[in-house]
């Protein structure tokens, strides 16, 4: 019996679960028995990404919320966000290209 | 105000 297709899109590796917390999010990775912080920007970052949001549209969204930063520094800092994601086994998949 | 996303690791699971 074949596996069911992954669905595109970054997702949540299936060994992990995020729980929201009043700063922001823990991931829990069943896995490796290790858990996660994200602060309340990365948190925000993460959800808009899972649902569906590209990088830059995410970036350009919190940057008109913001002061003081441009849309490159934030547009950085998100996928600095997915490296780090990606190398703790946390994510798997690509966020939407857009 | 804006602060940078952060990834922290905070530990594992008598």
């Amino acid at each position: 019996m074949t596996p069911p297709p992954e669905r595109p899109g970054l997702r949540l590796r299936r060994d992990v679960t995020a729980c929201d917390t009043e700063t922001g999010m823990v991931l829990l990775d069943e896995r490796t028995g290790r858990y996660w912080q994200l602060n309340g920007t990365g948190a925000h970052i993460l959800r808009a990404l899972l649902d569906g949001g590209t990088p830059d549209g995410v970036a350009e969204a919190l940057a008109a919320r913001v002061e003081a930063v441009s849309r490159e520094q934030i547009a950085a800092d998100v996928r600095d966000l997915l490296d780090r994601l990606a190398a703790a086994r946390l994510t798997e998949g690509a966020p939407a290209a857009g | 105000v804006y602060e940078p996303p952060v990834l922290a690791g905070i530990g594992s699971f008598p």
